[in-house]
């Protein structure tokens, strides 16, 4: 992978002249959360990942930004590494940056794949989650915080793998109080996207882990039916994290959607 | 008048007996522009003023905004002055603020005035309005942002207030008034809830108003008159030739008919 920085964002790049399939990844992550993905398809695709603004190693000093600021970064990714079109991969935060940058720039996606994410935006209920999430962080409770975030990650059985739930936690680890509390500001600021796709012929793959509660099963289905051109795959033995939890059911139906779409 | 920091927030405190008025400022100003309510009521009321997080003379740590960190300010500040309760007037943002404070702890507040305000969140248009201008105003663009804005707060020929209200922006960082931008943008909806309260409220509405209209005050009118159980004070009244910074544009007519609701208040109670 070749280390680039694209606007004061850190950009993972395999750079092989393959066929371009961005990851965008989940709140409060980082790139690190694609391993297994960027193992499996660094062979036939040129893999890019990158770290969300104020996250990871893409750290900002002022962490004042909306999901605008968000989308607007995969936008000049894409045209900084001169690519014309991708393939987009992203969970649940990704999810949120492709759709918005989707609504703003078609010609840029070749397929879409939304995993464990939703269309709308946050309820009442929970922007107010959110703010008191947001005062936790910053009034120095933020381990109390991603205790009570992680156990809703995974499904029950997965959350007793140690190992698994070590590795989100030391993807989290090395993010700042500020970067989550800004990343969690532009997850609350977001438009709602649930009208914006009826004209879009893109093809469209929404996954989601037969257990995920922070984006059940109904959100994929919505996601589904508001495509033209798109299915719908429940990974099994998953909560939200699908690509971490069930990385071998993961990686075998984006394979077979993106083969189909080659 | 007596300045004090609570938590970096700069509060003006112009003393006095009895229950407090305090004002909520609007975005992107300072408490400064209630110096004409100031002058007004501080010889019958005690009067409380403050600049919100970010702005004016007051700073933040971390940079970080949202609405629920400015109303934790507002009741930060009745605390750290050891007031109880309050009249609260809110003007706009000042209006969002103190809507979510009197839902969390109505027994705070003698009375509530809102002017220019509503009870409605951002919708999709504005919040997408509201991160363009983020991202203008970080990337230099701020005085083509305020040029857009400053029409819709002065109005046609009043010089004086047009210096008065860039003189008070001017004094704002950057980084106050985007952080105040997301501090909007993550607002709750508290249409619903207007019919649980029982404190007298006064809605003041500018017919001229291009940002919070007169039909979102009449909507939040018809909301809090439907949940009273008692014929307890709730007025809405308009203010004609008036645009979004009532308290600026018409002093003397806002200031009396402030007076007078609070004067009811009193006979009332």
């Amino acid at each position: 992978m070749i280390s680039k920085k694209i606007n004061g964002i850190a950009v993972f790049d395999s750079d092989n002249g393959k066929e371009p399939l961005v990851f965008v990844h989940a709140f409060p992550l980082n790139s690190g959360m694609w391993d297994e993905q960027e193992k499996e398809f660094s062979d036939d695709f040129r893999v890019i990942l990158y770290d969300v603004r104020g996250l990871g190693a893409s750290r900002q000093s002022n962490n004042q930004f909306m999901m605008e600021h968000y989308a607007d970064d995969l936008i000049s990714i894409i045209e900084g590494l001169m690519i014309e079109r991708i393939n987009a991969v992203g969970l649940s935060m990704g999810g949120y940056i492709i759709q918005r940058a989707l609504i703003k720039r078609k010609d840029l996606f070749k397929t879409v794949v939304l995993a464990d994410t939703r269309l709308e935006s946050d309820s009442n209920d929970g922007l107010a989650v959110r703010a008191s999430a947001i005062r936790k962080i910053l009034d120095g409770q933020r381990d109390e915080f991603l205790e009570g975030f992680i156990v809703n990650l995974f499904n029950k059985e997965n959350y007793r793998n140690t190992e698994l739930v070590n590795k989100v936690k030391a993807l989290i680890s090395v993010n700042t109080n500020e970067g989550i509390a800004g990343a969690m500001l532009a997850l609350a600021t977001r438009p709602d996207s649930a009208n914006s796709f009826s004209d879009t012929n893109i093809p469209v793959l929404a996954l989601v882990g037969r257990d995920d509660v922070l984006t059940p099963l109904e959100c994929s289905k919505k996601i589904k039916d508001s495509f033209k051109n798109s299915e719908m795959v429940v990974i099994e033995n998953s909560g939200h994290l699908s690509n971490l939890e069930n990385p071998a059911s993961f990686n075998n139906n984006l394979r077979i959607f993106l083969e189909k779409h080659r | 008048m007596k300045k004090t920091k609570v938590l970096g927030v700069c509060v003006n405190d112009y003393g006095g007996e009895g229950i407090p008025l305090v004002f909520v400022h609007s975005f992107p100003m300072s408490g400064r522009m209630w110096d004409k309510q100031v002058e007004y009521f501080s010889e019958k009321y005690r009067v409380i003023t403050y600049d919100i997080r970010g702005l004016g003379e007051s700073t933040t740590e971390d940079n970080v905004y949202s609405m629920e960190k400015l109303v934790n300010d507002f009741f930060h500040i009745l605390n750290s002055l050891k007031v109880q309760k309050v009249n609260a007037c809110g003007l706009s943002m000042g209006g969002y603020i103190l809507l979510r404070a009197i839902l969390k702890d109505t027994e705070r507040f003698n009375s509530l005035i809102l002017v220019n305000t509503k009870a409605n969140k951002d919708d999709d248009d504005i919040l997408l309005k509201r991160s363009s201008a983020v991202i203008k105003i970080q990337s230099g663009g701020r005085e083509a942002y305020l040029q857009k804005l400053l029409p819709k707060l002065i109005p046609d020929n009043n010089p004086e207030m047009e210096k008065l209200v860039k003189d008070i922006i001017s004094e704002n960082t950057d980084e106050g008034i985007c952080g105040n931008l997301l501090a909007l943008s993550t607002r709750i909806s508290t249409i619903d809830k207007l019919q649980e309260l029982n404190t007298p409220i006064l809605l003041l509405s500018g017919k001229d108003d291009r940002i919070n209209t007169e039909a979102e005050s009449e909507n939040m009118f018809h909301h809090i008159k439907e949940g009273r159980k008692h014929p307890i004070f709730t007025s809405l009244i308009n203010i004609k030739n008036c645009g979004h910074l009532c308290n600026l544009e018409r002093p003397e007519e806002f200031n009396k008919i402030l007076g007078w609701f609070l004067k009811g208040i009193e006979i009332g109670t």
